[in-house]
């Protein structure tokens, strides 16, 4: 009887009940979502929307880590970092270390080069007002040195370094394994944040997870908050021994991913200063913003990898094939809006010259006709067939079309390249496990100015020890080797150029373009600001400038 | 009916077992973290040695160990890019998404509610027609192209609202807008045929021979009835909609746990990805399991199914 | 379970057998979305025929030209030209047949295994069938977008990890739907005859239970397609769709986002397709669920 009501009319019987039933249900609804509404969990208040005055908005694509020690974050992050800390070395914005702004008011390299002194400044106080002493200068090396430290150049500086002394609470002394006599330069504002000085005494206190929920430094910006992966927030101190007082009260830093947002965040006022691809700026500018360039910030090429097996591009002509059958005018002019300059070699871009790269040598030119001459030569009249990775980099927007034009010229040459669509990561483990035979992909690099980076990058990039390198010939080997063990810095210029001319000889790489880097900022907000020649930063410390 | 729940609290956490070894073994699937962590020139030893910290040395079915024993503690490890507990990341970022999704539910159900009842009552006319088709626009755009498209009209144009990130109550318009529009759909639907069902009933037929004004009918009872389950049907769209938001999360800078898990993929974070995908999961189950049971208590036959 | 409830807690009759068509909705039969799914499918078909330009050829110089009836356009590129200055009509017209593939090779491979998997369930009941939805229950909790991206991490972007993708989330879909309409039909009069007389569950399966399923197998598919290739179209912006040079509306639509403001045509255009595409798909298959099942109407 039961279950003939049920199956004639289900709801007969149920009415009421499921009337009950939805009322209540809605109810329950409407709580919950007015509940999930008000509910903030806490020390998670709701972030300002109004404009403060005097508050600098970021908006960028990423910032690293976010995760405010050096040995915690990747290269990416260190623009906030030199508002928060105080660094071993101080820099100008030319990219050469300073005495006015670092903890280290002189040092001094002896004879040999392997053992260098730093003498601290006294009354620099860190931002709990406790004082920094060569103490904490020892202690936040010796954490970047660890193996644990993902720093951008802790591998460098552990196989440079032998130990850490601190003689007095001022003076720090710097053993090295082998003669280095740019030990300075790798430890100063200008290069990397391995030079960054934390205090020691805070951090064992609170750990490193109350350290990063509430950083301390010594810099001209304290922490306020930060969540990781979409916003840091700083705060301006009342004045800084080299900064002064800073122009803004806060800097708000934030991670918007979608180009088009942060363009249209600027347009209405919602960010102050956002990172943009290159083809934005002109329709920018012509809406009346103000756009920053870092002139040359980067510089952009292609590798063939793993020269020493048996592949097409372990040939010269085929690689100098390639290099002739890119139209590098023409790939600027439309992939990256005009704001690049062909380039000679990859990574020795204009910045290099003071470091002895030779100004001399000129772009590769277009010569398709040549290059299937060439191929010809080598044994491929039909060309070959080989791999282009393709992968989205934050800094570099352009980088799937670019790869896309490059597959496109090498193409009416007869090469067909696959586009091999992945991200960073992949790319970059198969790399260090050899896996690319005779493939090519695409990188972009800080161009740098100073000869001890230059020196470690190409080393990076050519010895045959390096995870990184597609060469393995003895003769690079020995060139770099001469420059890495010369004492004095005059062998090394002489070896840097040396080693331009030989890699351009030797088609040792596709180089591109030297690519300027715009930030599009609100005129009235920010109106001076020297991007400087720093690596991995943008001289944020220029930016806040009081002026 | 106890033994109904027990059983399916037992297939429940049984589900979520098999879940965890299979994004375990997943996400390891994916490479290795260390790889991307250190820099270029790091040598093989420092390789080794951070693998070593991150207990990434250890045979697999340790590591599983350590995994599970952990989560049940509520510990979900550290993340290997972020060098935090994952749990905290989660705590920042869970929030959020709930805010978002709430909102974007209720913007679906004002959406849906009304073109739902339309369509029922003008069944086979224009109008249910072009209610069919302002529902289904919302699952025939791409979602990132809505929003983008959305910021440039309403955020750059006319000003009426912000472009991104959270702050206050306007932030929430435009992308829970954009999240909710995706379900409007299938919620009208399901509104519009169970509103047919008791519009065609026995049920309706009798109160209509009582003599009951229409407008009774339609809106007391009928919709009543309509909407329990509609209702139940929201809380499964609430977790789709926290769950599934890393669209709008990107175009709108919005700090939830989709773009937590798409770094943690992309990064090969694997705490990350495995606590994420746990929870969520969980989310998604208990509440499949507190709807099943709902019905079971309404239905007897279901019991046995 | 939860579809089976709804529909079971409404029912007032139960589901007719053999499925009709229904002479009412056959009156109705909406011109307009098969239309455009016609035009689709042939444009997929002649794209060759259709458009001398090559698809993936690159040619800078010609970038960003607008359509035709704006100022800088020709009808030498009717539509405009994209990034890379390829003609923007070709583009699209090859990229209805990528995104027909991908839809389809997806539909068949994803609602078939779940559609066999949902029939096995249905039928055997018990601890298949429980074992069965809670595999589906497990899959279906996974967020779909972020399962494609981890197939494309381990496999790297391409055709066929983008139809793996779709298809290992669908399978879950078609198998729960199928499984709740196998239930109701395993429990008939005929299902009943056919095991007393000794068939074996393979041939129930197929002779009987298939055909009766076989109306909302139709009606799931042609519901499902709209879905697919929106998903493609966001695999695409996080950059784990189908990789350039190959033309898909999806991509072209992410690679247009940031042109929006200035070269409009870039993402507009296969928007609209995109657009139109789904709505003619998502209201055919409305309607063949109102002609030949209306008991599915809650799905």
């Amino acid at each position: 009887m039961q279950a003939e009501a049920y199956r004639g009319h289900p709801r007969r019987d149920l009415g009421k009940l499921h009337q009950r039933l939805a009322w209540r249900g809605a109810l329950a609804l409407v709580i919950g979502v007015v509940g999930a509404l008000c509910w903030t969990p806490p020390g998670m208040a709701a972030e300002p929307a109004v404009k403060l005055t005097g508050d600098l908005r970021l908006a960028m694509a990423g910032i690293g880590n976010m995760r405010p020690a050096p040995w915690l974050e990747t290269a990416f992050g260190k623009g906030y970092m030199v508002l928060l800390y105080d660094f071993l070395v101080g820099g100008k914005s030319d990219g050469t270390p300073s005495t006015e702004n670092g903890a280290a008011e002189r040092w001094e390299m002896s004879a040999d080069a392997k053992t260098w002194t730093f003498w601290l400044r006294k009354g620099i106080r860190f931002h709990d007002g406790s004082e920094l002493t060569a103490e904490d200068a020892k202690w936040s090396l010796e954490m970047v040195l660890k193996p644990e430290s993902v720093a951008a150049f802790a591998a460098r500086l552990r196989d440079v370094i032998q130990d850490i002394q601190v003689t007095d609470p001022h003076t720090l002394v710097i053993r090295t394994k082998n003669p280095a006599i740019f030990l300075a330069q790798d430890l100063s504002m200008v290069t990397g944040s391995e030079g960054a000085i934390l205090p020691k005494r805070y951090y064992e206190q609170v750990g490193v997870d109350g350290f990063t929920a509430k950083a301390i430094g010594s810099g001209p910006y304290k922490w306020v908050k930060g969540t990781a992966g979409s916003l840091i927030q700083l705060e301006a101190t009342e004045k800084h021994w080299a900064e002064g007082v800073p122009q803004f009260k806060t800097v708000t830093y934030r991670v918007v991913p979608e180009e088009s947002t942060r363009i249209a965040m600027i347009q209405t006022g919602e960010a102050d200063i956002v990172g943009i691809s290159r083809e934005r700026v002109p329709e920018l500018q012509a809406r009346g913003f103000k756009v920053f360039v870092k002139d040359q910030g980067s510089v952009m090429g292609c590798y063939f990898h793993q020269q020493w097996e048996d592949v097409p591009i372990a040939k010269k002509q085929v690689r100098e094939a390639l290099n002739l059958a890119i139209n590098r005018e023409e790939l600027i002019k439309f992939i990256f809006a005009g704001q690049a300059r062909p380039m000679a070699m990859y990574p020795i871009g204009s910045f290099a010259v003071a470091a002895g790269g030779d100004a001399s040598l000129k772009p590769y030119a277009y010569d398709p006709e040549r290059a299937k001459q060439l191929l010809k030569e080598a044994g491929y009249p039909n060309g070959f067939e080989t791999t282009i990775y393709s992968y989205p980099r934050e800094d570099v927007p352009e980088m799937p079309r670019m790869v896309e034009a490059i597959a496109g010229y090498a193409a009416k040459i007869g090469v067909k390249m696959q586009i091999f669509a992945t991200e960073y990561g992949v790319a970059r483990t198969r790399r260090m496990t050899a896996k690319m035979p005779g493939h090519v992909s695409c990188l972009g690099t800080p161009n740098r100015s100073q000869a001890g980076d230059l020196l470690a990058l190409i080393f990076n990039l050519h010895h045959s020890s390096s995870k990184f390198t597609d060469h393995k010939v003895p003769a690079l080997d020995q060139l770099i080797e001469r420059a890495t063990t010369a004492t004095q810095l005059g062998d090394v210029q002489k070896t840097i150029g040396d080693l331009h001319r030989w890699l351009y000889a030797d088609h040792a790489t596709m180089p591109i373009a030297e690519v300027s880097t715009p930030y599009v900022a609100d005129g009235k907000k920010v109106t001076q600001w020297d991007l400087g020649r720093t690596l991995y930063d943008n001289n944020d410390r220029d930016l806040v400038r009081r002026r | 009916m106890q033994r109904y729940i027990l059983r399916r609290l037992v297939q429940s956490v049984l589900a979520l077992l098999a879940l965890s070894m299979l994004v375990f073994l997943m996400s390891r699937l994916t490479g290795d973290p260390t790889m991307l962590m250190l820099p270029d020139d790091a040598s093989q030893e420092d390789i080794a040695k951070l693998r070593h910290a991150l207990g990434l040395d250890a045979p697999l079915p340790v590591q599983y160990w350590v995994f599970l024993s952990n989560a049940v503690q509520g510990d979900f490890g550290r993340s290997i890019k972020g060098q935090m507990p994952v749990i905290d990341m989660i705590a920042e970022r869970l929030p959020h998404s709930i805010k978002l999704g709430a909102v974007a539910l209720c913007i679906a159900v004002l959406l849906a509610f009304p073109l739902g009842v339309i369509a029922a009552l003008k069944k086979g006319t224009t109008l249910d027609t072009m209610a069919n088709i302002v529902a289904v626009l919302g699952q025939s755009l791409p979602q990132f192209w809505v929003g983008i498209v959305l910021i440039q009209i309403f955020a750059v144009h006319l000003r009426w609202l912000p472009v991104a990130g959270v702050g206050s109550g306007w932030h929430y318009v435009l992308p829970a807008f954009t999240l909710g529009w995706f379900v409007v759909a299938g919620m009208m639907r399901l509104l519009r045929s169970s509103m047919l069902d008791i519009l065609g009933s026995e049920f309706v037929k009798l109160a209509r021979i009582k003599g009951v004004p229409e407008g009774l009918v339609v809106w007391k009872h009928a919709l009543r009835n309509a909407m329990i389950p509609v209702l139940t049907f929201g809380a499964i769209y609430l977790t789709i909609l926290v769950t599934g938001a890393i669209l709008v999360e990107t175009v709108f800078a919005w700090p939830g746990i989709g773009q937590l898990i798409y770094q943690g993929i992309v990064f090969r974070d694997f705490p990350v990805v495995q606590a994420v995908v746990l929870l969520t999961a969980g989310l998604v189950i208990s509440v499949n399991l507190l709807v099943d049971i709902l019905y079971a208590y309404l239905d007897p036959r279901i019991r046995y199914g | 379970m939860t579809h089976m409830a709804a529909g079971a807690l409404f029912r007032d009759q139960p589901a007719e057998r053999p499925a009709r068509w229904r002479l009412a909705a056959l009156k109705r039969v909406p011109l307009v979305p098969l239309g455009i799914i016609t035009l689709m499918v042939l444009t997929a078909l002649l794209a060759n025929v259709l458009t001398p330009y090559s698809p993936i050829n690159i040619s800078l110089p010609d970038r960003l030209r607008p359509p035709f009836w704006e100022a800088g356009g020709s009808l030498a590129h009717p539509l405009g030209t994209d990034p890379m200055g390829r003609d923007l009509l070709t583009r699209l017209i090859y990229g209805t047949r990528i995104s027909l593939l991908v839809g389809c090779l997806g539909l068949i491979v994803g609602g078939g295994l779940g559609a066999a998997l949902g029939l096995i369930a249905g039928y055997a009941g018990g601890r298949v069938d429980a074992l069965v939805m809670r595999v589906t229950d497990t899959a279906l909790s996974f967020p779909i977008i972020l399962f494609a991206i981890l197939l494309v991490v381990v496999l790297g972007a391409s055709i066929l990890t983008v139809v793996c993708a779709v298809a290992l989330v669908l399978w879950a879909r078609f198998a729960r739907v199928i499984r709740g309409e196998a239930l109701s039909i395993r429990e008939r009069d005929f299902v009943a005859l056919a095991r007393i007389a000794g068939s074996s569950p393979l041939r129930i399966i197929l002779v009987h239970l298939f055909p009766n399923v076989f109306n909302t197998l139709l009606v799931l598919l042609s519901l499902q397609v709209g879905w697919v290739i929106i998903v493609e179209a966001s695999l695409s912006f996080l950059g784990a769709g189908v990789p350039p040079p190959t033309p898909t509306w999806g991509s072209m639509i992410a690679e247009g986002r940031d042109y929006i403001a200035s070269a409009w045509w870039v993402s507009f255009f296969p928007g609209l397709a995109i657009l139109a595409t789904v709505l003619a798909f998502n209201l055919f298959g409305d309607w063949l669920r109102d002609a030949l099942d209306p008991t599915l109407r809650q799905m």
